[in-house]
């Protein structure tokens, strides 16, 4: 009995060899998922349930730790932070990630010579490290008289400029360092959907009169308007869970004016050993990045209908 | 045919997942970085050149026979390994393990290789303690020491058969190594904290905090930056400001390490120190960029410019300024007590590190320690490791014998301030105490609120921990 006549048989006989089902493809997936996703997903989830602290085996299932992280008057001020460092960050990412992707296919177009050059400057600050970002962007905002921004702001009479050390001023810095290092996403993201544009519909407005901002906006942004949710979802997403730049760059400080969820997240399990409130904090993190992908998953799905 | 050729990727896949994860059991060293190789070819080529016992490997990733019977793993902290990048400390590290192996020829130690970030290792380390699965021997940042205690083996008998006598380390340090009445840890490395100052501008450094503040002033209207210290948010801003609380009596938490930092005189110290900072930077002796300082070494561009006259900073500040300004720092800067809020007060603050023995295996117990002590902790080792790395010895004998300390006035003050030493208290809220004195005065130096309102907002998000 050959192979054909083997599955032949099978398939009359209503059964499939393991060659002919998914499970073997699926399987490695699946227990990947299981062991570095899924599980360690609900211990945190369960753990944020608990009073457990690292380096103790006891510990008592309490909602204490959800109740203490509402009660806290300075969780409501960290939730500000972080919504004014996602917000601002998100919307910067996606207007200059589209000056630049509109910039590069404009130049293509016109066969102008230096926009591959443009597409790897801008892209460097995807390849570098959080950390790494955080270190840059300290020694950008020195506030010493060698600080090279506060150099030139002085030489152009802007005066001394408090980048880290003033609450406020401080957010605003790590949110531009922030603009800087998720621009180049936006910009291959949104410079993938310009490619989109069809050229007759565009050359027919222009055929017919339409301005520059006409086409931007009536024909451009429509056209790319399905990848520029999904960049605007994604973005969001990364920006929630930035921890490591802001870790270089304030440590959280002055205060906690720089404080976001995932550096809470990160210092009240690694630092201060809570492991009960850190993982009501990562559990928060996890619910805002869940509703998120929730939405990027309709939008894909509408997309394709 | 395409799926059987799929099928048979998929065999090679697997076959190959399965090889790493082999391979990774012994050659788990295989991803090093470049200086790690270079110091692990450094090392191997230094224990190849004695032929008496070729079997003896001294690389970062083994030390003795790979045969050998008793394996014990070993993680130090980075900076005290022989993955570090000071060759002088590889240097070290690498001739006495390698006496070590070749006096234990059965024994092999497998160092464990961990992050720098201090906080992440500390707590890996505490999780697997609990679960029982700590190496053998690991390195402990002292502060968080009182956590791992209770998985510390004790190593009196060790201590004892090296003729080792824990009332030679300083005070400080006993307490910490011997929480009741077991020796469960080896403190072998140290540090102080001192007030650094020019010879050539400062001609009487301040005893007193209003010294400070007048002398500040005058050397201000000079355009110097007249005091600098750590403000940011670290665990080291802690270190570096706790003796303006302790020299006046302040006490963090009770014998109980139950929080008592917020009630009585302890507040009003707690509110005077930071006051005290707040008047550094409201008179303008101190610039309000020190909240960018999270550890010492964010200073150095600014000590190296010329511009500052003190600062509060860790004895290791003096090696590092000697690698930055060379020998002008000998020539230009001093140490001296931390200015206090009364002439008669005086305190600093000691870190460092503990060693520890995790296993329970008797045999491997005992050879442990012995590695320990011989590596770090006896006469030649303390005094070869402090000397190879710029460390302080926290062992009084240690101190008064060893040569390279006998020629540095620098370390002669520091033992002096050593004797004033306090450390952070043994106490599991500790962690979000400092956290919490950390955003205090950070509120309080950027303007957002006033000392007592800082010391009773951390006072409350403590208690509510408790």
């Amino acid at each position: 009995m050959n192979r054909e006549t083997i599955g032949k048989s099978n398939r009359l006989s209503g059964r499939k060899g393991l060659g002919e089902t998914p499970i073997p493809w699926l399987a490695p997936l699946v227990i990947i998922l299981l062991t570095l996703f899924i599980y360690p997903m609900f211990d945190i989830l369960r753990l944020s349930f608990t009073n457990a602290r690292i380096g103790e085996t006891e510990y008592n299932y309490t909602l204490n730790s959800f109740l203490n992280l509402f009660q806290d008057s300075g969780f409501y001020a960290m939730l500000k932070v972080t919504a004014f460092f996602v917000f601002f960050s998100v919307v910067f990412q996606m207007v200059l990630g589209f000056i630049i992707a509109l910039s590069v296919d404009k130049g293509e177009s016109m066969n102008l010579r230096g926009t591959v050059f443009v597409r790897t400057v801008a892209l460097i600050s995807m390849v570098i490290p959080g950390v790494i970002i955080g270190i840059i962007w300290r020694m950008m905002y020195d506030e010493s008289p060698t600080g090279i921004l506060n150099y030139f702001l002085t030489l152009i009479g802007v005066g001394h400029v408090r980048f880290l050390t003033d609450p406020f001023i401080a957010v605003v810095s790590a949110t531009v360092a922030n603009v800087w290092r998720g621009t180049a996403q936006s910009m291959i993201l949104l410079y993938s959907g310009l490619k989109t544009v069809p050229g007759e519909t565009l050359e027919a407005a222009r055929v017919d009169g339409a301005s520059a901002a006409g086409r931007l906006f009536k024909i451009i942004i429509p056209s790319v308007m399905p990848v520029m949710l999904i960049n605007l979802i994604l973005n969001t997403i990364y920006t929630f869970n930035t921890f490591d730049m802001v870790m270089t760059l304030t440590g959280g400080g002055p205060g906690r004016s720089t404080e976001v969820l995932a550096l809470s997240a990160y210092t009240q399990i690694f630092q201060l050993l809570d492991l009960g409130r850190g993982s009501s904090v990562a559990v928060l993190l996890l619910l805002i990045n869940s509703i998120m992908a929730a939405v990027y998953f309709y939008i894909m799905k509408k997309s394709e209908v | 045919m395409k799926r059987g050729l799929a099928l048979l990727l998929a065999v090679v896949m697997a076959a190959g997942i399965f090889l790493a994860g082999c391979g990774n059991k012994n050659e788990n060293q295989s991803v090093q970085s470049t200086a790690a190789q270079s110091n692990a070819a450094q090392s191997e080529q230094s224990s190849k050149t004695d032929n008496s016992n070729a079997n003896v490997t001294v690389t970062p990733q083994l030390i003795g026979d790979k045969n050998a019977k008793t394996e014990i793993t070993w993680q130090p902290v980075p900076a005290h390994s022989m993955m570090d990048s000071n060759q002088a400390k590889v240097e070290y590290l690498t001739k006495k393990a390698k006496e070590w192996a070749e006096k234990h020829p059965d024994v092999k130690i497998v160092p464990i290789q961990t992050t720098i970030a201090i906080s992440d290792s500390m707590a890996k380390i505490l999780v697997q303690a609990a679960s029982g699965q700590a190496p053998d021997i690991a390195a402990i940042d002292s502060y968080i020491f009182p956590n791992f205690t209770k998985y510390a083996q004790p190593i009196d008998d060790v201590v004892q058969e090296k003729n080792l006598d824990i009332n030679d380390w300083f005070p400080f340090a006993q307490k910490v190594m011997k929480p009741e009445d077991k020796i469960l840890g080896l403190w072998y490395t140290t540090d102080v904290r001192a007030l650094f100052y020019r010879k050539d501008i400062v001609k009487n450094p301040p005893k007193t905090w209003q010294e400070l503040l007048d002398l500040g002033k005058q050397l201000k209207g000079q355009g110097y930056d007249a005091f600098l210290y750590s403000a940011g948010r670290d665990e080291n801003v802690t270190m570096n400001t706790l003796p303006y609380f302790f020299g006046q009596g302040g006490k963090l938490v009770d014998d109980n390490g139950t929080p008592v930092f917020g009630e009585g005189e302890n507040r009003a110290a707690m509110i005077n120190y930071i006051n005290f900072l707040k008047s550094t930077v409201d008179t303008g002796v101190t610039p309000t960029r020190v909240l960018n300082f999270k550890s010492d070494p964010n200073m150095n561009a600014d000590l190296a410019a010329g511009k500052v006259a003190m600062f509060v900073g860790v004895s290791n500040m003096a090696a590092q300024l000697r690698s930055v300004i060379a020998d002008k720092f000998d020539e230009l800067w001093d140490v001296a007590p931390i200015p206090m809020a009364e002439a008669d007060q005086r305190a600093s603050t000691a870190g460092g590190w503990v060693s520890t023995v995790f296993t329970e295996d008797d045999q491997k117990r005992k050879l442990a320690a012995d590695f320990i002590i011989d590596m770090y902790v006896n006469d030649q080792g303390m005094e070869g490791w402090c000397s190879a790395g710029g460390y302080l010895p926290p062992r009084k004998s240690v101190f008064e014998k060893a040569e390279f300390l006998k020629s540095d006035p620098f370390a002669q003050k520091f033992k002096e301030e050593l004797q004033f030493a306090y450390v952070r208290p043994a106490a599991n809220i500790y962690p979000t105490i400092s956290q919490e004195i950390q955003i205090a005065i950070n509120n309080v130096l950027a303007g957002q609120t006033t000392p007592e309102k800082a010391v009773d907002n951390a006072w409350k998000i403590v208690t509510s921990k408790k």
